[in-house]
């Protein structure tokens, strides 16, 4: 008689209005399964300043707001599913903390360490290179590729080195297109013109203390759900990404 | 803050304190409401039809007898004239707990979903009390003439643990004739045509959607997901056409453009659910509305229907042994492939029985219903027979020893067994009766046939 289930009675829960039984998996019984074909990714670059001047408690608010950032979007199933994130720090050392894209769920927060100058070029080109390297591009007849990708830079400082000639690249490129990079300065030490060229899309500003931090990854988790989600609706794309209304610390420069 | 309402079909308080708003859309604001009962929308007045209002009278006129829908539709209870004193519009609707609802798509996006659920002491079982919820609440709403234009996986909530679900917002109900069309929906569970000719949204667009749902909640996969790309200039045009003209089956007998990979493989093996797990009733459904009802409306099946089919597969659910998922016993396969969907183990001996139904249309005629799988403990109930019944007649036991299913009588005077050598006899009560192949029992205008007992299949 192995392998005999005794259903009590499964003819019961059409008299009952309440049926409930909770059975325990077998143990030894892998779930693996997979995330369904054919959806397509969303990447989300996040470009954060650690140059000397965000010493103290403006890094350690950055890392708290990366794990708000990961809590937050990890929360909603659509965002879940789609988004797949990548860090890059720049300043004393430039340098992709995810090695590429990686699934949110799999996110380490990184413990940031400040120091150096405000290379924002160095980063700006390693953006490049994993937009080459890990964004799928779309095969007519083939792979679907991935959305277009979103872009936050948050920096404290202006850029030390050449940033214009990797944005141009940026701007130039064919294929693996990025449509919003969106810019937001903290601290009084910003270069609001320098911010606004930067960006393709909105940019602003905001104080340097935790409470502003904390409201700007909530609402960078914010903007990339309402993405993940607009993108399943007609009217979608090329326009660009609804974004929900910035908090009040976050104020737009025009 | 303070909102003046309207409402003339209901008792809703005329003044409502609200807190908010918790969620900001395109459409307007969402509020709470201080008592914790009701959930108020604010419209933006830029983004607003012109008679909005007169539209929400409309749906709220509807509303009026809503019956057995009442705990399935989360319908506006009231209008809202003023806030703090100004001039607005919005609605009023009961607020729907979460938790224990919470929304569709987190427990059928994907299969990953799936297995947090089934973590969490959740049966697949569930999931297709889901599914009938859904088509029920749908056939309730085409049945009062509505179409409700936005059917997706966002705006039905879900208590998975009791299989129930309510569907919100109503707001954008449709009535031709009486309630212009005012969304277009979410693009995999839009009709193509929408997205071909920009046709208005109606029940034929809804049925399309609700099958998309269904299939959606069962398989845990988009029936049309397009896997290869069509436009790789523009993104938007691709999906669009993906979804749109492009649109095709994921298991379409001859194009194998959408076929994922894994299909028919156990769901944890890393796989993906196909549509031949579910019964042949089921299936035909599936096949009218994705193979010949995908660009032609009319073919596409009601609501109604999906809902009495569901209905009629709880009685051919069996259970693994292994993973503990309730499945539907895939009676119409050689014995040797009949395999649970999930965890791919075979189906052992001793098999359930499997009976087929009829029902008595006059003196002559007896027409061909579902087929019913029945192993030991089961009771055979008047439900298999017909919705509203409330009936007991017996119960199915397998008999160890001798290796056979009897059929114990509750009911004394109304159930005959006849044989396959053509005699019948009235059973008493509590009297036991082996089962084999052939046998039909009558219950008085139902009856039941005997296909196979589990040793014998034809």
């Amino acid at each position: 008689m192995s392998g005999f289930v005794v259903d009590s009675n499964l003819a019961k829960m059409f008299i009952l209005e309440f049926w409930m039984e909770v059975v325990d998996v077998e143990e030894g019984l892998e779930m693996d399964v997979t995330l369904g074909e054919g959806l397509r990714r969303l990447p989300v670059y996040l470009l954060l300043d650690t140059s000397g001047s965000m010493m103290g408690a403006p890094i350690q608010a950055v890392e708290e707001g990366l794990a708000l950032f990961k809590r937050e979007v990890e929360k909603d199933t659509f965002a879940r599913e789609t988004v797949w994130v990548s860090v890059i720090v720049f300043g004393r050392e430039v340098e992709n903390v995810t090695q590429g894209l990686i699934p949110v769920e799999k996110l380490e927060i990184p413990s940031l360490e400040a120091g150096g100058y405000t290379p924002l070029g160095a980063a700006l080109r390693l953006l490049l290179d994993s937009l080459d390297r890990d964004v799928k591009k779309a095969v007519k007849g083939g792979e679907k590729g991935d959305w277009k990708p979103l872009v936050f830079i948050l920096t404290d400082g202006k850029p030390t080195d050449d940033w214009k000639s990797p944005r141009l690249e940026l701007l130039n490129r064919r294929e693996r297109k990025v449509l919003n990079v969106i810019t937001v300065g903290c601290g009084p030490d910003i270069d609001e013109g320098t911010l606004r060229e930067i960006a393709v899309g909105p940019s602003f500003k905001m104080d340097a203390d935790s409470a502003s931090f904390a409201a700007f990854f909530r609402w960078v988790s914010q903007t990339v759900k309402a993405v993940s989600q607009s993108l399943s609706q007609p009217q979608g794309e090329n326009t660009p990404a609804p974004m929900p209304v910035p908090p009040d610390v976050l104020q737009y420069i025009p | 803050m303070r909102v003046e309402t309207l409402s003339p079909f209901s008792d809703i308080p005329r003044r409502i304190e609200i807190e908010g708003p918790v969620f900001a859309g395109g459409e307007g604001d969402v509020y709470f409401s201080r008592c914790g009962e009701f959930v108020v929308k604010i419209y933006h007045d830029q983004v607003l039809p012109r008679d909005k209002e007169k539209m929400l009278h409309r749906v709220l006129f509807l509303g009026k007898n809503l019956g057995e829908g009442s705990n399935l539709l989360c319908w506006p209870l009231a209008l809202v004239r003023e806030l703090e004193g100004k001039r607005k519009i919005g609605v009023v609707t009961k607020k729907i707990p979460r938790p224990p609802f919470r929304e569709l798509a987190d427990f059928i996006f994907s299969p990953r979903e799936f297995k947090k659920a089934v973590e969490n002491g959740a049966n697949w079982l569930q999931y297709l009390q889901v599914a009938h919820s859904i088509a029920k609440t749908v056939a309730i709403l085409h049945g009062k003439g509505c179409a409700h234009a936005d059917l997706h996986f966002k705006n039905f909530l879900v208590d998975i643990r009791t299989g129930r679900s309510v569907l919100i917002d109503l707001d954008g109900l449709v009535v031709p004739g009486f309630l212009p069309p005012q969304v277009a929906g979410m693009m995999p569970f839009m009709a193509p045509e929408i997205l071909i000719q920009r046709v208005s949204p109606s029940q034929k667009t809804d049925r399309h959607s609700l099958a998309v749902l269904l299939f959606h909640t069962l398989l845990f996969r988009n029936p049309l997901q397009p896997l290869i790309c069509y436009d790789p200039e523009d993104q938007e045009r691709d999906e669009k056409s993906g979804w749109g003209e492009k649109a095709l089956f994921s298991e379409h007998p001859f194009d194998f453009r959408h076929r994922p990979r894994s299909l028919g493989v156990p769901l944890f093996q890393r796989g993906t659910l196909s549509y031949t797990m579910l019964p042949p009733t089921l299936r035909t459904l599936v096949e009218r509305s994705f193979i010949e009802g995908l660009f032609m409306p009319e073919k596409r099946p009601l609501s109604r229907e999906w809902e009495r089919a569901l209905f009629a597969s709880f009685f051919s659910l069996w259970r693994c042994a292994r993973c503990y998922q309730y499945f539907f016993y895939p009676y119409w396969r050689h014995p040797g492939l009949r395999r649970c969907p999930f965890c791919g183990k075979q189906v052992t001996p001793p098999y359930p029985l499997v009976g087929i139904v009829y029902e008595q249309k006059s003196e002559e005629v007896a027409i061909q219903k579902e087929r019913v799988v029945l192993g030991h403990g089961f009771q055979v109930v008047g439900k298999m027979f017909h919705e509203q019944s409330k009936d007991i007649f017996g119960e199915i036991r397998f008999r160890d020893a001798e290796n056979v299913y009897v059929f114990q009588n509750f009911s004394p005077g109304i159930v005959t067994a006849f044989f396959p050598s053509s005699f019948g006899r009235r059973l008493e009560e509590g009297e036991e009766i082996v089962l084999a192949p052939g046998m039909i029992l009558d219950f008085g205008g139902w009856y039941l046939e005997v296909v196979e007992d589990g040793r014998f299949f034809p």
